[in-house]
């Protein structure tokens, strides 16, 4: 990760148009599924997703189809396309039909937010008290924790982050964001 | 103005920026790199402040943050920080500083008159003047706070933002001077993640200050080269501007980095608190120079001689023309041969040891300085800037000599900075060879190096910080083979020993702390009066109390209250550290807290039309909702009373997204539910819903909501909007600690669904045309649960009413939640549907009578009290059952749910208010109970009021009175709460 000092990317007199160092993307609907199960269900889970579901505690495992977060001793979150979502919940149905469990829908629960960029890390830094270096959250990791005054589940994607926040936070969250990342010139993408 | 005093040649300043500002406004020119104090001294100003409660002139003391006297005031307007040492300004083109504390002007201070009286002004002084009449502190605080005291705050909104950031290290290096340094760069090449913070603009410590060589080459330039091998590693981060404030719990040190000042707009940020989280600290802060008492030894032109030296040699500035140098050490001797070197004429080395006889001396000797051993300064000269001190033997005061001079330069050793130490729970130790205390107790995770350990001399601050470094990152898990830093620093032996730091006394004043105005005589006087304690010594004398917490007075104190008791300095003990070690601005801790970012705005799918149709919001926790939906012209109440009467004869709408939702299941479910509710459960079929009350272990009604069984082993569960996530978390801790016999799984749901409830006499008319759910009152009764499609959308419909009318709440997923509100708003447009916010929810559910968990309860009622007594199941067990059967539950003095009606109808009770049996004019009356719930009922049209009064229902048609603060007492009948519909006949139809 290219180090990126808090006023690299400060807009400085003579230089109105400043580089950006991070894009804030509204991710819209991400299919998310919360899944408990205990005992052997956790291994029919596995076979229903292609892959076992991860049991280190905060790692996240996946394929192309799906990425299973780890949540607890029995609880995922599993995330998908949005269109993938109902499959999902189908397949998950069948192979734990003989199994106590709880998948449950939660798409609408949460917003998507990516933050990426160079200067994703320091953002995210200015409001989340967890340790952000790649050593200890890189990608295959997976955190819950706070940013500011609300909690987030975080993704880490190759140069930055997936931040899932409960729907009624989204707003207080994104313009804490914009906020955080005005020093970064931060900048909204589609 | 010219810089008079600025030398020809050295330093670090840039002599090609030449920078201008403005001190009490006067423009004077200063350069690139200069602190305020530098500048103001390259233009012969030392006279910059008054002091604390004698108004005495004072100058510039020192040359950092241990600066007691250089007190300014920076910016203008909003923008002014007081109290800022104008030795850590960092000079800009365009700063604006004014001196602090004195009136009509700094040369010319009226509040000095209070240095005349000084003798008044002893120590305790307010606690033995201001003792009465009684009420009269208000005036006395006011009287002092405007004659002592330091700068002003603001009162204006400050225009600056102020950043927080966490950042984590594996080692954590404070103090970025020749130890500091090396062990960075030790740790670093370990492969450790190193993080380096320094309070200066650039790296160096005592090193950018005097005049050492490393390998034969000035300190400065290994300095340059090892600053860029460590800004090449990695995972190495230096903090410069950076103040280490306070070492906590667990590796958590937080500082505050102040920004590159700007000379034209703003900073982005002015200051930024970095919360540090490191598994290894190494702690080297450095020594602060030590004072020495002495008559007259706060007159402007005296400063520390490590001050004096560093302004010579980091600012190419002479603080004076002709020096003297009064010392108790050796180090004082490289001050001394630092300023001549620099061109200032040094009259005479005054010191206190009887035979100063190493190489330091014998080198200022050759130099032809003149040394006066075993004297002392007994007094000094001028007004507003220093002229002469006066020197004598130190055991024959008759025999002065008076040596005219501009500067006094003074040192009576080193203090190591060990306040992060103390903060860390390290618990210092007396070395009496240095006069100073040194680190003692280990401290948690933290080791101490450099002169902050103790060990003054360069050769030991690279060779232990290099040391260091590497073991806290072995420490902290690295242990990459390195080429260890060999460094050889060349400087002449110093003799160790140290002279006293008193000097004889001429009855003259002379000060411990210079902040805070406080004498070696209040101290004394403290001791005579009782203060044995030095903490009691100190809070009666305010020594060591100011913002610059004791740094140069700390141990000079402790060494005349160590002769005043007749105790050694360790028997006397040491005050104790705390956070901060330098002021910390109330901008800088609060960071982005303000405005809208102080607490989230929880917002429901719908929101956004609320918004549209100018709701009026209230917050309910988190939480805003919609209160009303005024009409251009329209009152809340009156928006209110006309949604009430919508809902109740044709219908309204109401977002009630904020609703607790948990998904519920597992073979274990219907056994969970029926251990969390007071009343059955086991019996609910699915496809059916009930009201649950869930008590407290301690048998008081907890949370209340519908819970619905969708299937057998599947339940929804709703609970209060401000219980959503304490009963959530609440349940799934009696699972994961008690129950481990039920195999159940919880689901929060609450953000997943938005829900919009429709209730009135038209709701099956408007929600029919829109779903393919039978809504048949025989098909789908109260308390029915119904999945479905409403308006295309994939929805539950729970038949379950918080009004008391028909009633369907329907959740969809959160995505869909305004198309459904829509779709409902259109359909129901022939039926003058009108939606309705919380104001109208809660008449209409105090119309039915229908409690609210906070309002009907507040922790100390019980379902019994209630009168729900019918509803707890008696058979089977639940959470709170057992505390059920405690006497007391039960009797008399039980308070009651009753409702109230007020003898004239159109009063409206005041929530809270107090119920008393009979009115007297005597006070305090037994008070009876009191009133929950309170509105103006459109249905009823009149006043209702629900109310716990003692044995309530027993009290049926009685009168009871209600004592208003502003007004005559009122009379009330009481009655059943249940006002409107108690059949149930509009609910069920």
């Amino acid at each position: 990760m290219a180090e990126c000092a808090p006023l690299d990317n400060v807009i400085r007199p003579g230089e109105p148009n400043g580089p950006s160092g991070v894009a804030l993307i509204d991710r819209r609907f991400i299919g998310q599924v919360n899944l408990r199960v205990r005992g052997p269900a956790v291994a029919a889970t596995g076979a229903a997703l292609g892959y076992a579901l991860p049991v280190e505690a905060n790692t996240a495992v996946g394929n192309g189809v799906s990425r299973s977060c780890w949540l607890g001793p029995d609880e995922w979150l599993i995330v998908c396309e949005d269109e993938q979502r109902a499959e999902l919940m189908q397949r998950l149905a069948q192979a734990l039909s003989s199994h106590a469990h709880a998948a449950t829908d939660v798409t609408d629960a949460r917003a998507v937010l990516r933050l990426a960029g160079a200067c994703a890390r320091p953002v995210l830094a200015k409001g989340c008290p967890l340790d952000l270096h790649p050593r200890r959250l890189g990608p295959g990791k997976v955190a819950q924790s706070v940013l500011a005054r609300a909690q987030i589940m975080i993704l880490p994607i190759e140069e930055g982050y997936d931040l899932f926040v409960a729907r009624s936070f989204a707003s207080y969250v994104w313009a804490w964001l914009l906020d955080a990342g005005a020093e970064y010139g931060i900048r909204v993408e589609p | 103005m010219t810089q008079d005093f600025r030398l020809a040649k050295g330093g670090r300043v840039d002599r090609d920026k030449p920078l201008r500002f403005l001190f009490d406004g006067v423009a004077y020119d200063g350069l690139a790199g200069d602190t305020l104090a530098s500048a103001l001294l390259a233009n012969g100003i030392h006279l910059v402040a008054r002091s604390f409660k004698y108004h005495r002139p004072r100058g510039i003391f020192g040359l950092g943050l241990e600066e007691p006297n250089a007190l300014v005031e920076t910016g203008i307007g909003a923008a002014v920080e007081p109290n800022a040492r104008a030795t850590a300004v960092e000079l800009a083109d365009g700063l604006i500083a004014n001196s602090q504390n004195n009136w009509p002007s700094l040369r010319f201070d009226i509040g000095a008159a209070s240095d005349l009286l000084s003798p008044l002004f002893s120590a305790g002084f307010y606690y033995k003047t201001f003792m009465g009449p009684a009420g009269a502190w208000k005036f006395y605080e006011w009287l002092i706070r405007r004659a002592a005291g330091v700068g002003r705050a603001p009162d204006l909104p400050d225009p600056d933002r102020y950043e927080h950031s966490y950042a984590h290290t594996d080692v954590l290096v404070i103090g970025a001077g020749p130890a500091g340094l090396s062990a960075a760069l030790s740790a670093g090449r370990a492969g450790a993640r190193v993080l380096l913070v320094d309070d200066q603009v650039e790296p160096g410590g005592q090193l950018l200050n005097t005049s050492y060589t490393v390998n034969g080459r000035p300190a400065i330039d290994w300095v340059a080269e090892a600053t860029a091998e460590l800004d090449r590693l990695p995972d190495a981060r230096r903090f410069a501007r950076t103040v280490a404030f306070g070492a906590y719990d667990h590796g958590y040190v937080a500082c505050v980095e102040r920004a590159v000042p700007v000379t034209q707009g703003h900073v982005r940020w002015r200051e930024r608190i970095w919360h540090v989280r490191a598994t290894e600290i190494v702690l080297a802060a450095g020594a602060i120079e030590r004072p020495i008492i002495f008559d007259g030894n706060d007159r402007p032109g005296t400063m520390l001689a490590s001050a004096a030296r560093g302004y010579a040699n980091r600012y190419g500035v002479a603080s004076g023309r002709r020096a003297v140098v009064f010392a108790n050490n050796d180090d004082a001797y490289r001050s001394a041969l630092d300023l001549a070197e620099a061109g200032v004429e040094v009259a005479a080395i005054v010191d206190l040891r009887p035979d100063p006889s190493g190489t330091l001396p014998a080198l200022a000797r050759e130099k032809g300085i003149r040394v006066l051993s075993g004297h002392a300064v007994v007094g000094t000269r001028g007004r507003a800037r220093l002229k002469a001190v006066e020197a004598a033997p130190i055991d024959d005061a008759s025999r002065r000599q008076v040596i005219e001079c501009d500067l006094l330069a003074v040192s009576g050793g080193w203090n190591p900075a060990l306040h992060l130490y103390a903060h860390a729970g390290g618990k210092a130790a007396y070395a009496k060879a240095l006069a100073a205390f040194v680190p003692g107790t280990p401290a948690d995770r933290m080791s101490i190096v450099g002169s902050a350990a103790g060990e003054f001399t360069l050769a030991r601050c690279l060779a232990d910080g290099s040391r260091a470094g590497a073991e806290a990152a072995r420490r902290a898990g690295f242990t990459a083979s390195q080429p260890s830093l060999v460094l050889d620093a060349d400087e002449p032996e110093a003799d160790a020993r140290i002279g006293p730091t008193v000097a004889p006394s001429r009855g003259g004043k002379r000060f411990v702390d210079l902040h805070n105005d406080v004498t070696e005589a209040d101290l004394r006087l403290a001791v005579r009066e009782g203060y044995r304690s030095v903490e009691h010594a100190k809070r009666y004398t305010t020594w060591g109390m100011g913002p610059d917490q004791g740094k140069t007075g700390n141990i000079l104190g402790l060494s005349v209250l160590s002769d005043a008791l007749g105790q050694e300095v360790p028997q006397v003990g040491t005050t104790t550290f705390r956070p901060p070690y330098h002021p910390v601005s109330f901008g800088a801790l609060a960071g982005r807290d303000t405005g809208d970012l102080v607490v989230p705005l929880r917002k429901t799918p719908m929101d956004s039309w609320h918004e549209k149709q100018g709701a009026l919001f209230e917050p309910v926790g988190q939480w805003r909702r919609a209160k009303a939906y005024p009409k251009p012209g329209e009152s809340m109440h009156h928006a209110a009373e006309r949604e009430v009467k919508a809902a109740r004869e044709s219908v309204g709408l109401f977002d009630a997204s904020t609703l607790g939702k948990i998904d519920i299941r597992g073979p274990g479910a219907a056994a969970l539910i029926d251990r969390v509710y007071c009343n059955a459960f086991a019996s609910l079929k699915p496809g059916n819903a009930r009201y649950g009350l869930m008590l407290g272990e301690d048998g008081m009604l907890k949370d209340d909501g519908v819970t619905a069984r969708l299937g057998p082993d599947h339940f929804h569960m709703t609970t209060t909007t401000g219980g959503a996530a304490s009963v959530y978390v609440w349940i799934e801790d009696w699972l994961q600690t008690e129950w481990l016999d039920l195999e159940v799984y919880l689901t929060s749901v609450t953000e997943q669904w938005a829900v919009a409830t429709l209730s009135g006499p038209k709701a099956r008319q408007v929600l029919g045309p829109l779903t393919d759910v039978d809504l048949a009152a025989g098909a789908f009764p109260f308390m029915a649960f119904r999945e479905g499609r409403v308006a295309g959308l994939p929805a539950r419909i729970f038949r379950v009413s918080f009004s008391g009318d028909l009633s369907y709440e329907i959740n969809v997923p959160a995505r869909h939640g305004l198309a459904l509100w829509e779709a409902l708003m259109e359909s129901g447009r022939p039926h003058g549907i009108t939606p309705y916010g919380t104001e109208a929810l809660h008449i209409l559910r105090a119309e039915k009578g229908y409690i609210v968990v906070g309002h009907e309860t507040d922790g100390t009622i019980t379902p019994y009290d209630l009168g729900y007594g019918a509803m707890v199941a008696k058979k089977k067990d639940y959470l709170g059952r057992r505390s059920l059967t405690r006497s007391g539950m039960t009797g008399p003095d039980r308070k009651h749910l009753v409702g109230l009606l007020t003898k004239d109808p159109a009063r409206v009770l005041p929530m809270g208010a107090q119920i008393v049996e009979r009115p007297s004019e005597v006070r305090p009356l037994p008070m009876i109970g009191h009133v929950t719930s309170s509105y103006m009922s459109p249905t009823m049209k009149r006043g209702i009021a629900m109310a716990l009064v003692k044995n309530g229902r027993e009290r049926m048609g009685q009168t009871v009175y209600l004592p208003m603060l502003d007004g005559p007492t009122v009379a009330a009948e009481i009655v059943s709460h249940v006002f409107y519909d108690p059949e149930n006949q509009r609910r069920d139809g």
